[in-house]
């Protein structure tokens, strides 16, 4: 391949909001821009508006009951209108690198530099303000066995199965701690797949404690409808729901055959010995999930950690504006919550940004603010809750990422490879450290499917706290970019 | 084409559907001759990817099946054609998968 710099350099484009994701929160946040007069663009990966909550099917199938039911109409009828404003530039299909402050910008004038890939090309853009909204992944759980063809991410079975109406196996398992792999379980039946066994590794008890708060309960009963009806419909088809049971192996050389199934005690403690084998072709993983935090990163606004909520959570105001002033964060990126709340949050971070570019009176911005606040209050409540009931303890994590399991799937690292640099090396102690040291997170997911684990290692390890451990460092391109493309850029 | 063989596809389909629809599950292989398939289905983890030629092209560019739609006459070489012996080179099993193609974007 030759490469000639120079022959094809993109031109800069402009835009004073750009919007990154366009899922749930993207969307609200640029249907209330545009109608606050922002010139507004926004970039996402995928080849269609909606995120991976409405991951749709492309124009050329004709369905006419595509995510039935009331979880989706809301954010249905946001993917209706948002597709009439026409004034709104969408960048599918684009992949945003990286974000660069740009140095001594005057008022008024772009604060930031953009770099987009695209299959075509990359582009560059600024922009005076940029709201990161790019939802988050299913979390990586690492398990001896987890990397054989046929273990999924249990949200990838759902984007099968939503966007392509694709079955991706015959008979399923489904593991993890949250209630959603009961919609997803659901969805499979209805797609004419067999569901096996959907296993919980809390107890009953504890997954169904929400029941037990009247308030919430009320508050939110449509969901619970919902799920009694989920509940009923996998009854029917005879699909077992266990609790207290956790899949710790997944058997099979070139295609998953079955998985190994032990029971875990009210501690979260594995019990071994008593191990059972399911047959299944595909195995769904659905423990919690992780913010899609690396643009936030690199951009250092300030994050926290907390594991439960989506790993790495962007700080922000009430008016969702980042630490960094011109970036704001809406959506999972500000804590795992769900699509109601990410709609919420991008409509309050269009106003903050109104507000910062003098285009709304404060007092205009205040009061319209208030129902929003008021429904992210009531939102957030729920989602901590469910949060709580449906994480594991950290040490249920350590105790399946046993010696034999692969930490890192593009290097090919176990963690008992892993653990033994650690003991060689006794002054590591950061993810980061851990990671020159053994090249996990160097390959091509860029740490996204180890960093969780590695840091569970480091942590347990050292007996740390994950926070301590710190993470790998966010650099750019926050996706792999060909050369041939980087090429392209000036300066 | 997948693995020289021709198949079809319902327009709009990605390329991980086509090929999970084929009965195909193992996508590509780690230098350590691992079978790696799908994963994530929204193009964050690499597992799935495939070497992909455009229509009427014969360079062939590691793509992730998931994030690409499905074209009349792109050529797709997978996991089920490369050798599981570990230690072989990936790239030079498939250049023979591949006659007269040449491989581009080597898995890094």
């Amino acid at each position: 391949m030759s490469i000639n710099p120079g022959t094809r350099q993109p031109e800069t484009m402009k835009a004073e909001l750009l919007i990154i994701g366009a899922g749930p929160a993207g969307m609200a946040a640029a249907e209330a821009a545009h109608g606050l007069g922002i010139d507004v663009v926004v970039v996402d990966e995928q080849a269609a508006r909606g995120g991976q909550f409405l991951r749709q099917p492309p124009a050329s199938f004709k369905l006419t009951d595509w995510l039935p039911g009331k979880t989706y109409s809301k954010a249905k009828t946001l993917l209706a209108r948002s597709a009439e404003l026409s004034d709104v530039k969408w960048l599918l299909r684009a992949t945003v690198a990286g974000i660069f402050p740009v140095n001594n910008a005057q008022p008024g004038e772009a604060r930031f530099r953009i770099i987009i890939d695209t299959q075509d090309g990359t582009q560059d853009w600024q922009a005076r303000s940029v709201l990161i909204a790019g939802g988050c992944y299913d979390l990586p759980v690492t398990f001896p066995g987890w990397t054989i063809p046929g273990v999924m991410a249990a949200g990838g079975i759902q984007a099968f199965i939503k966007s392509q109406q694709l079955v991706p196996g015959q008979r399923f398992v489904l593991a993890g701690s949250h209630p959603l792999q009961l919609v997803i379980a659901d969805q499979i039946i209805q797609a004419g797949g067999e569901v096996a066994a959907v296993l919980f590794a809390q107890s009953q008890s504890r997954a169904l404690s929400l029941v037990r708060q009247p308030l919430t309960l009320w508050r939110h009963a449509n969901k619970f409808i919902q799920m009694a009806s989920i509940l009923i419909r996998l009854r029917k088809a005879g699909v077992p729901v266990r609790f207290n049971q956790a899949v710790v192996q997944a058997n099979g050389a070139e295609q998953l055959q079955s998985v190994s199934v032990a029971s875990v005690n009210r501690q979260g403690e594995i019990l071994k010995g008593a191990s059972e084998e399911i047959e299944c072709d595909r195995l769904g993983i659905c423990y919690s999930f992780l913010s899609s935090a690396e643009l936030v990163r690199q951009v250092n606004a300030n994050c926290i950690w907390n594991a439960r909520r989506g790993g790495w959570i962007a700080q922000h105001d009430h008016w969702m504006r980042s630490s960094i002033a011109g970036i704001y964060v809406a959506g999972e990126t500000t804590g795992v919550a769900g699509s109601d709340t990410a709609m919420v949050e991008g409509k309050l971070a269009a106003l903050g940004c109104a507000l910062d570019l003098g285009q709304l009176q404060l007092s205009s911005a205040e009061q319209q603010a208030l129902s929003m606040r008021r429904d992210l209050r009531r939102l957030n409540v729920f989602a901590e809750l469910l949060s709580q009931l449906s994480w594991p303890n950290d040490a249920f994590f350590d105790q399946l990422i046993s010696d034999s399991s692969i930490v890192c799937k593009c290097e090919e690292l176990s963690a008992g490879e892993l653990r033994q640099m650690l003991q060689d090396n006794p002054e590591i102690s950061t993810a980061s450290s851990a990671k020159l040291l053994s090249r996990a997170g160097m390959g091509l997911c860029q740490g996204r499917y180890c960093h969780h684990a590695v840091t569970r290692v480091v942590a347990q390890t050292r007996g740390l706290e994950e926070q301590e451990v710190v993470g790998f460092t966010s650099r750019f391109p926050a996706k792999p970019l060909s050369i041939g493309h980087l090429t392209e850029l000036k300066g | 084409m997948v693995d020289e063989r021709e198949v079809s596809a319902y327009a709009g389909e990605t390329l991980a559907t086509v090929l999970l629809a084929q009965g195909i599950t193992v996508f590509n292989r780690t230098l350590k001759g691992r079978p790696r398939g799908p994963y994530c289905n929204m193009g964050g983890c690499f597992e799935c990817q495939v070497p992909m030629a455009y229509p009427g092209a014969d360079t062939f560019n590691w793509v992730r099946a998931c994030m690409v739609t499905a074209d009349a006459g792109m050529k797709i070489v997978t996991g089920a054609t490369l050798s599981a012996q570990p230690g072989k080179p990936t790239t030079a099993e498939l250049t023979t998968a591949t006659p007269g193609g040449s491989i581009a974007g080597k898995r890094p």
